[in-house]
């Protein structure tokens, strides 16, 4: 076992079968390039597949299994207490199969899982709320740690891009958001949907990280489909003051293109 | 800010000195305040990751202190002296350990700095398939090779001169009783002896760890102790585990078992520059033991480090 590949080849190999968490594959088929299988000599490789088809490896992936389902149930507590528990089992079953929740800090996998989850909940459901409330909230308190309200005079909108905030979400409530989520808490059977929805604000410049949004700022953000330049959103009636005070609280964030245009 | 204590005069050279501490246990915000007091622990290991939010930007991963979290671990550990119990550094990845962890632990001692700093001997990533490093989901122990002794010695002592302080590898405990050894490596004792003394620094021999892989690789542990260059060791840690599949598993999720609290009798008196003994508990286990049972493996813990005939300091001097 001399060759400097050795040891990623040696890595690589046991860290793709318990991902890949079937024993049956074939010892170095999963993804590993012929570079990586020049780094094994034939006494390592004999080796590494006995240790592969063990009982020890298999124990090794069921603890594995556990650790990435219990972090996934932590990250994604309140949206898997709406579900039943068979929904949930398999939510989780599916994203730890396809590489979810191995990472040792679950948060920086809560992007990936929510947006998992949010498209296989019902739209309009309870469920698909808090899944994205949890998100938001992940996504508000994280950007809060480092956020600070651009210095910006917006004195040459042409010049000037926005986009929605990467620490920033909208999200809509269709019941009082406080009743559902003391049923949520209490573990109580969850309202009815109303018809009319309540949009909430997500953003890391608010104290409370949240409020309700106005009507303008909803549509303001619902139009922020793609980065836009402040003279267009201007010439599309929504006002300077609108965009300044949504740069200032974190829902909207300057757009590359701004930088691209200040650097030219 | 308490002062960091001064080192003890006995010191193995080149390997950084240790005060002795007494009896250490690692710093959980969910659990009661009143634990954190001087009298019960000598000095707290603190996980900075636990204290540290990650944020991805891209490739790009950093770990950013949330002062919240901080803040309050500063107020609950107080005058009590701390150490750093790292997870997130991968220190035996072939393809690069996180160097974001390392930048986090820069900002980490200018803020709180600490007696010393220990990691896992282990690797939990790899190359995705992209060639990019991915989460291999549990860490794994290293083959015993001349190339991961070169790679996580060279990286142990380069740790040790960038925070200047005692620099400890954890021994890790593993189901894979047929990992390959090189001839002159032997097992995983002779793996931590060469790595150790290539990089400079100490081991942190936990006791629960080494009587898991005695118990599932059949072996002797007390005769595994005394292959162990105690002399090295700078931190000794035991916890509880349980039985899953015919395993003993180290979950550290309760109490310590009889036969370690024996192994740290034995072994304790024989280490003749550690710093401290630490009862380890997992934060996810923490709510399901009562305090009253953490303060009794506190207080055992103490007993055994009184009769080792080991000075105590006093917190805060």
């Amino acid at each position: 076992m001399t060759s400097p590949m050795a040891l990623l080849a040696h890595q690589t190999t046991l860290g793709r079968h318990l991902r890949t968490g079937d024993p049956g594959v074939p010892m170095l088929v999963v993804g590993t390039s012929r570079d990586l299988e020049a780094g094994l000599d034939a006494g390592h490789r004999t080796q590494l597949a006995e240790l592969i088809a063990s009982p020890d490896f298999v124990f090794t992936q069921f603890v594995r299994q556990s650790w990435c389902v219990g972090r996934t149930k932590a990250l994604a507590r309140l949206t898997l207490s709406v579900l039943s528990e068979e929904a949930g089992r398999n939510l989780v079953d599916h994203w730890v199969a396809r590489g979810g929740g191995a990472a040792f800090d679950p948060m920086s996998e809560a992007e990936g899982l929510f947006e998992f989850a949010a498209a296989r909940l019902e739209d309009p459901s309870h469920a698909l709320t808090i899944c994205r409330m949890e998100q938001a909230a992940l996504r508000a308190s994280a950007a809060a740690l480092t956020f600070a309200a651009p210095d910006l005079t917006l004195d040459d909108e042409a010049l000037t891009f926005v986009c929605r905030g990467k620490g920033a979400g909208l999200v809509r409530f269709f019941a009082p958001p406080e009743r559902l989520l003391a049923c949520v808490s209490a573990g109580e059977p969850l309202p009815a949907l109303t018809e009319e929805s309540l949009p909430i604000l997500f953003t890391p410049g608010l104290a409370e990280l949240c409020r309700p949004a106005t009507e303008e700022e909803t549509a303001f953000w619902e139009s922020l489909q793609a980065p836009a330049s402040a003279a267009a959103l201007m010439q599309e009636g929504y006002p300077r003051r609108l965009i300044s005070s949504m740069l200032d609280i974190g829902a909207i964030d300057l757009s590359s293109r701004t930088l691209a245009a200040t650097v030219c | 800010m308490p002062p960091v204590p001064a080192a003890s005069s006995v010191t193995t050279e080149g390997l950084g000195s240790l005060p002795p501490l007494g009896v250490g246990f690692p710093y959980i915000g969910e659990l009661p305040p009143e634990l954190y007091r001087p009298g019960l622990v000598d000095f707290v290991e603190v996980t900075p990751e636990t204290l540290c939010r990650t944020r991805r930007d891209g490739e790009h991963r950093s770990l950013i202190v949330v002062p919240d979290r901080f803040d309050r671990a500063r107020t609950v550990v107080d005058v009590l002296p701390i150490v750093v119990h790292g997870i997130e550094l991968s220190i035996g990845s072939a393809i690069g350990c996180n160097e974001h962890y390392l930048d986090m632990l820069d900002q980490f001692q200018r803020l709180w700095p600490f007696c010393w700093h220990s990691e896992h001997l282990s690797y939990q990533t790899m190359p995705g398939d992209d060639g990019v490093s991915v989460d291999i989901g549990i860490p794994l122990p290293l083959p015993g090779t001349d190339e991961a002794v070169r790679l996580v010695g060279d990286r142990a002592a380069a740790i040790g001169r960038r925070y200047g302080v005692p620099f400890l590898l954890e021994n890790p405990a593993h189901f894979l009783r047929t990992l390959p050894y090189e001839p002159d490596i032997s097992d995983e004792i002779g793996l931590m002896a060469a790595i150790t003394e290539r990089g400079s620094c100490r081991q942190l021999l936990d006791l629960h760890n080494l009587y898991c892989n005695a118990i599932n690789h059949r072996f002797d542990p007390f005769a595994a102790v005394d292959r162990i260059d105690l002399d090295r060791v700078g931190e000794i840690h035991v916890a509880g585990g349980c039985w899953q599949s015919g395993y003993l598993n180290d979950t550290h999720d309760g109490r310590v078992p009889s036969a370690v609290w024996e192994l740290l009798d034995y072994t304790l008196p024989r280490c003749t520059h550690v710093g401290g003994v630490v009862f380890e508990l997992l934060n996810y286990y923490a709510s399901k033991m009562a305090p009253e049972e953490i303060v009794e493996e506190l207080a055992k813990a103490r007993r055994i480090w009184d009769r080792s005939h080991l000075p105590t300091r006093e917190a805060g001097t």
